[in-house]
């Protein structure tokens, strides 16, 4: 069998998607944070993780233009071989402020990140025990070390407990990964649970707030803030790409080890440093997270209402209100119809096959933003409704 | 069938509330149970549960059957 063999799989599976491939999908225009011209029609975008809808927010634009023509298009290497830019060091600086931590780190994408945090922490004699929901990422990160990997429950802290008592010695070496939102479900973690557990066995804590940094907490430091555990979690990581809208991730902690990361962390040290005008966007948006709450407000104002009608229709929902508004369908064919039905009608939303979908199924997903309009939330309830599902 | 494929059995049944006939050594978990990848890491979670065992994720990769899930189960309990 030759080495490309193995893709035949997936080009069958290809295949059978049809024009229902998401993948397929060409952003032909993006008009704003809401919308973009997909397959020449006018198209409501409510899949793109955009919470706080500042892609095109003129004080980020103007940053990002002034850093291009003032610091030029990239820094063409990484921190460790050209150096850093001020503006690393600023956003670092402000994202430990932000979140009240004494350190931050700073990496090229929220990949990088966890890739980065997880393969400088843990060594051969240690554990990792990921939620079963957790991101690929998380996974990806702790596969690139030599620490034992286990999963616990999704959510569940009996269940980690129990496997922190198995680990016996271990427990006191071992680094328990979860996340604040779960981008699938729209389901928070019972933090203040998780906490508890894990200092009851003297291991550490690490929380991904990619979906929930800018969403959560009164000042939008996300999960941790919300469930009132900043000053109990050990490592809190995230990304640049979804509420502050540009790219790039970080790590902020309590724990002085995070500034030597920057020699232990491969995905941190053999990659380009995020270019100039991305940082300034990125501190821009920084600025407008922790200025402008009503953006907050608006983003759960629409979270509240897609739920809610969708709720009121009896649809197979996750678990709780959040900008991530999951439609489960039972039938995978059906799941494809509605999600090309919603593309054709102008409703650009996530489609998740199996395994992708936690507990089986398929997923309609919709991620609200502060950028929709009362109008387009009401056209999104209209066009998921005409689905008849 | 040794013990620890016949708790196995039973566990399939329980945990994934089926009523699945013709199990044994050779069954293979996806394949011939027709469960998704993400029906059988919930199952390990019960297996590890049963037997107050830890299973790591890596060693995953290489089981198939339910005699070879068997055969780690007996490792791990040692």
């Amino acid at each position: 069998m030759s080495l490309l063999a193995k893709f035949s799989d997936l080009a069958e599976q290809r295949a059978a998607l049809g024009s229902a491939d998401p993948s397929k999908v060409v952003i032909e225009t993006i008009l704003s944070p809401t919308e973009a011209i997909i397959n020449g029609r006018h198209t409501i975008l409510a899949g793109t993780n955009n919470y706080l809808g500042l892609t095109f927010d003129p004080d980020c634009i103007a940053a990002g233009q002034d850093a291009l023509a003032r610091l030029g298009t990239g820094t063409t290497g990484s921190r460790m071989a050209n150096g850093n830019y001020s503006g690393h060091r600023a956003l670092e600086q402000e994202l430990a402020e932000f979140y009240g931590y004494p350190y931050a780190m700073i990496f090229s994408t929220g990949y990088a990140a966890n890739l980065g945090v997880l393969s400088a922490l843990l060594g051969p004699d240690d554990a990792v025990l990921l939620d079963a929901d957790a991101h690929a990422s998380l996974y990806d990160g702790a596969s690139m070390t030599r620490a034992g990997i286990y999963r616990f429950k999704h959510n569940d802290p009996d269940s980690l407990d129990k496997r922190l008592s198995r680990l016996k010695d271990r427990a006191a070496r071992t680094l328990v990964v979860i996340e604040g939102l779960y981008s699938v479900l729209g389901d928070t973690a019972p933090l203040q649970a998780f906490v508890e557990v894990k200092e009851r066995h003297g291991a550490l804590l690490m929380v991904d707030e990619a979906h929930s940094l800018g969403v959560y907490g009164e000042h939008g430091r996300g999960v941790v803030e919300s469930s009132g555990t900043q000053d109990r979690v050990d490592f809190v990581v995230g990304t640049f790409s979804k509420s502050l809208a540009s790219t790039g991730g970080f790590c902020v902690s309590r724990h002085r080890e995070l500034e030597l990361f920057q020699y232990a962390s491969r995905p941190y040290m053999f990659t380009a440093s995020p270019c100039p005008s991305v940082i300034a966007t990125t501190r821009a948006a920084l600025h407008a997270l922790r200025t402008r709450p009503e953006l907050k407000n608006r983003l759960w104002h629409n979270a509240e209402r897609l739920y809610g009608a969708l709720k009121e229709r009896n649809l197979w929902l996750g678990p709780e209100v959040s900008p991530v508004v999951a439609v489960r369908l039972e039938d995978r064919g059906l799941a494809l119809n509605a999600w090309q039905r919603l593309l054709e009608s102008g409703v650009y939303c996530n489609l998740m096959l199996p395994p992708a979908a936690p507990e089986g199924g398929s997923l309609l997903r919709f991620s609200l933003s502060a950028a929709h309009t009362d109008g387009q939330v009401d056209t999104l309830i209209e066009r998921i409704a005409a689905l008849g599902l | 069938m040794t013990e620890t494929e016949s708790q196995l059995c039973q566990l399939l049944r329980t945990a994934l509330d089926k009523e699945f006939t013709g199990l044994d050594a050779t069954t293979d978990l996806v394949d011939d149970l027709d469960l998704e990848s993400i029906q059988v890491m919930d199952f390990i979670a019960e297996v590890e549960d049963h037997f107050d065992i830890l299973i790591e994720v890596d060693r995953l990769a290489s089981i198939r059957t339910l005699g070879e899930l068997a055969q780690l189960v007996d490792e791990e309990t040692g």
